[in-house]
């Protein structure tokens, strides 16, 4: 099962989508797409790790590109203690977070240089296809960035598109996406199937 | 009148298409005899005429597609402000009209009337 959660800036997706990940079967993973870009960086993404870790989600990091994390997924499931390697029950939840950081790691290329639109859109919908199919449920975290009606220079407006695209693309695989408006779930596909996983928690668009 | 609305990106020309258009029947940005106006927000800016004004000139289209433009913050520059409050007025003129109201999320319609 694939899941899109998608909303504006902290419009409680993060936590929801962490919900969601609870209410699937384990073992849990957190796939971590943001590149730590120097101290504040590196220390966000510690606190954030050891907030996961209590929740037993083993965090994979991603950054380098998702059809590369092949063997960080292997690795971390084989380190999952009493269970035998490549099992069927090993495969589990992943929490990937977030699209826009996947978009940006694929668009924006390390020696600075920028690739084309249609070329990293591909990679990024391919790639979080790939990591879906590695997993029992793949629960996606979205980013809405393109409704402030404002006009960016070629590289930002790029990069809003491929965001916008990916979203678009990825949604229609989705079993399910929500959309999360001031912390409250909105169902916009898979009321139903999203109902069965939190019966309480979500309003139908 | 069906009014889509929605974000960069977010589906819209798509789903207009969906409905049984193709792109000769749609205008882009600008105000002709055409059955479809896609880009309202390209249409305001580059027409002078009042909320009201523009909604009325519009009410025989068959289908209006906006970005949604106002989820920013607010402009310095005063012309953009005005041309942002604009299209959301003429907007909330021409939704209230509508027969139907469709807001794109992932490319998915959201019927909000």
């Amino acid at each position: 099962m694939m899941i899109l959660v998608t909303g504006g800036a902290s419009s409680g997706k993060s936590a929801f989508a962490e919900t969601l990940a609870c209410a699937l079967p384990g073992p849990r993973y957190y796939l971590a797409a943001m590149k730590p870009f120097g101290e504040e960086g590196a220390r966000r993404i510690a606190r954030h790790r050891a907030l996961r870790a209590g929740k037993g989600f083993r965090t994979i990091e991603c950054y380098d590109g998702l059809l590369r994390i092949g063997e960080s997924i292997a690795e971390a499931k084989a380190s999952l203690p009493g269970q035998e390697n490549g099992s069927q029950s090993l495969r589990g939840t992943a929490l990937l977070e977030s699209l826009g950081n996947v978009v940006a790691n694929e668009l924006f290329a390390d020696d600075g240089t920028v690739v084309a639109a249609d070329v990293a859109l591909q990679a990024v919908v391919g790639g979080v296809g790939h990591v879906g199919s590695q997993f029992d449920s793949l629960v996606i975290v979205g980013d809405e960035v393109g409704g402030d009606g404002l006009r960016y220079d070629k590289t930002t407006e790029d990069y809003i598109c491929v965001i916008g695209s990916a979203a678009c693309a990825l949604a229609q695989r989705c079993d399910v996406v929500v959309e999360c408006v001031a912390g409250q779930p909105l169902a916009v596909k898979g009321a139903s199937v999203l109902e069965k996983l939190l019966p309480k928690e979500v309003a139908c668009a | 009148m069906v009014v889509v609305i929605g974000g960069r990106t977010s589906g819209k020309r798509t789903y207009v298409m969906g409905l049984g258009y193709d792109e000769s029947d749609a205008a882009d940005g600008v105000l002709d005899g055409r059955p479809v106006l896609l880009n309202l927000q390209d249409l305001v800016a580059s027409d002078p005429r009042e909320p009201a004004e523009l909604a009325a000139a519009l009410a025989d289209k068959q289908v209006v597609a906006c970005c949604e433009v106002g989820n920013g913050i607010v402009p310095l520059d005063p012309a953009e402000r005005a041309w942002r409050e604009r299209v959301g007025r003429t907007l909330n003129i021409l939704a209230d009209q509508a027969d139907s109201v469709i807001r794109m999320v992932c490319g998915i319609p959201v019927v909000l009337k």
